[in-house]
């Protein structure tokens, strides 16, 4: 605290602070000037004891300075977050961006796949997009070009690709939360509304394994959009009455070949974590 | 690496494309203050990029505080001891001045709350944001945003601190805080300067590095630039259209930079006419040159 403001406390109004004949909003004004103010403490050296001063401005200072909670913290903080990371977490706005857009987009999920659930096509076109939306949330989370720190961040001790996992968690949980709530409200399809899951899993690890040597959101693009050309090119000469039943990537031996690929994936993710560590701009940006 | 020396390059280049940005640089730094001078596109930049971890060399072999950054563990290492500015930084606009390094410093690793807000209102402190800790980056002039990044850079009294033209947009009064905040990191520890600002070096910095097309064209202590210069600038009633470079200056007189017009007078020389002797044209400038290289 060795600022030197451009103004200081009248030498009345601090013996009326000391003595406690200041207003309660003289006493905080008093208070936060004297908490960057050297010269003003000083000068209220011999008026107090100064070791309690000091811990007492100590204690003001850390009241006043402390951030403001948003929600999220506190929901985090409140099932046991350490307090470092909710910041992280609340305070990036590349997050909050990404995570706002996933969830306005897996609400209108849940409100078409309640209105038009009866059709089988509708089931089939639900079970296509909806893993494409954490994809989105988590590549808008991981991409490096929205983040005007991205410079900064990467010159810190704290690993980018740690940060990068943070953001997505955050994003993925409400997100694949309200997605996995709308498909429950399809009716009379037992088991499959959830087929899309892993699909969403393998695409977003995919994404950050192929995202380790080319551009995330290059990759993001390219392989979201094969997943939706593949099924819009199944559909066209598929059965018309069982068209979730009968397309591999929703078939029992798709799903394991699926799940095969995400661990996979996620070994290579794992292993080429540190190349995340480099804003060799070229490919983060 | 000497007992003093902190940062070592060793025949580094780096190429963007077909751009070489870096050519073979090979210089050491070590405690105080070392300008590195240059034109835009001389790889100023890149150079101080690639010392701060966040670019990798495409070959040569660099030492930063005894670690190799193309190790994970010592680029953390490095990482730990750093403090960057760089030259475009970003900024949070919604955060508070308080929050924005507050965020900065919990990526540096300081998650006990307390003792990190201490810090970080120490930094605001010494950067003169003691009374600004609460007002959104969004309201703050250009000079009090760049006074926010080298708080955020001064965070846990880094070994090292590298300064991308951190100087540009702040007024005197905030230059000449700048300066004795600069200076009294460098009594112990090592800072890199990159700034267009030749004043800036001839205030501050013990030794100065001029780079041009991604190679060192001087390596020398300020003064012994400036003596370089001793004999090459004159003051004239008129322009020389045979001198290197002239200008009217405010007392009507033209300012000549080398060979010597008839009826000039010698003058003293400063950093800035030294520094346009060896680099042809004025402090800032773009090369004219063909192949020039550009946005690094």
């Amino acid at each position: 605290m060795t600022a030197n403001p451009s103004w200081h406390i009248d030498p009345e109004l601090l013996a009326g602070y000391v003595t406690g004949a200041s207003g309660r909003a003289s006493r905080a004004s008093v208070e936060s000037h004297l908490v960057t103010c050297a010269s003003c403490r000083a000068a209220m050296a011999p008026l107090i004891a100064t070791d309690r001063l000091d811990r007492n401005l100590a204690a003001i200072a850390d009241r006043v300075d402390r951030p403001r909670l948003h929600l999220v913290e506190r929901l985090l903080e409140r099932v046991g977050v350490p307090e470092h990371v909710t910041r992280v977490l609340a305070v990036t706005p590349t997050e909050r961006g990404a995570w706002l857009a996933g969830m306005l987009v897996a609400l209108l999920v849940a409100v078409t796949a309640d209105l038009f659930s009866a059709s089988e096509v509708t089931v089939f076109a639900f079970l296509v997009a909806a893993p494409l939306l954490p994809l989105v949330g988590v590549t808008a989370a991981v991409t490096f070009r929205q983040d005007p720190l991205r410079e900064l961040v990467a010159a810190v001790p704290t690993p980018v690709f740690k940060l990068f996992m943070m953001r997505a968690l955050v994003v993925l949980a409400p997100t694949i939360a309200v997605a996995a709530g709308a498909s429950m409200l399809v009716p009379g399809q037992g088991w499959e509304p959830v087929l899309w899951l892993l699909p969403s899993f393998g695409l977003i690890v995919a994404t950050l394994a192929l995202g380790s040597w080319f551009p995330v959101w290059a990759v993001a693009w390219t392989l979201g959009g094969a997943w939706v050309l593949a099924a819009a090119v199944w559909v066209r000469g598929a059965p018309s009455a069982d068209l979730v039943g009968s397309y591999a990537a929703f078939r029992p031996a798709g799903q394991l070949v699926l799940l095969a690929l995400s661990l996979l994936a996620g070994f290579v993710v794992v292993v080429r974590r540190d190349s995340f560590d480099l804003v060799d701009l070229g490919r983060t940006s | 690496m000497t007992a003093t020396t902190t940062v070592e390059l060793a025949e580094v280049t780096k190429s963007y494309g077909s751009t070489r940005a870096l050519d073979g640089i090979t210089v050491a730094f070590g405690r105080g203050v070392t300008g590195v001078l240059g034109p835009n596109g001389a790889g100023k930049t890149t150079l101080l990029r690639i010392v701060a971890t966040v670019l990798a060399p495409d070959s040569g072999a660099l030492r930063v505080l005894g670690e190799d950054p193309a190790e994970v563990r010592g680029r953390l290492s490095i990482r730990r001891r750093l403090g960057y500015f760089p030259q475009e930084p970003g900024y949070y606009a919604n955060l508070t001045t308080f929050e924005f390094v507050d965020y900065i410093a919990i990526l540096k690793e300081m998650t006990v709350r307390r003792a990190r807000h201490d810090e970080v209102r120490r930094v605001l402190a010494e950067v003169g944001l003691g009374d600004a800790t609460h007002k959104r980056i969004k309201a703050l002039s250009g000079g009090m945003r760049r006074r926010v990044i080298l708080a955020q850079a001064l965070l846990g009294a880094p070994e090292l601190l590298v300064l991308d033209e951190p100087a540009a947009g702040l007024d005197p009064e905030q230059r000449l805080r700048f300066r004795e905040t600069v200076s009294a990191v460098a009594e112990h520890h090592t800072v890199l300067l990159s700034t267009h600002q030749t004043e800036d070096v001839t205030a501050l910095c013990q030794r100065v590095v001029v780079i041009d097309g991604g190679r060192i064209l001087r390596d020398a202590t300020p003064e012994a630039l400036v003596e370089a210069a001793r004999g090459r600038v004159w003051l004239a009633d008129r322009a020389d259209p045979g001198a290197r470079l002239s200008w009217r200056t405010g007392t009507g007189q033209h300012r000549l930079i080398g060979d010597p017009p008839a009826g000039a007078t010698l003058a003293e020389p400063a950093l800035e006419d030294a520094y346009l002797l060896l680099i042809g044209r004025p402090v800032g400038t773009e090369p004219d040159v063909a192949g020039s290289s550009r946005g690094r």
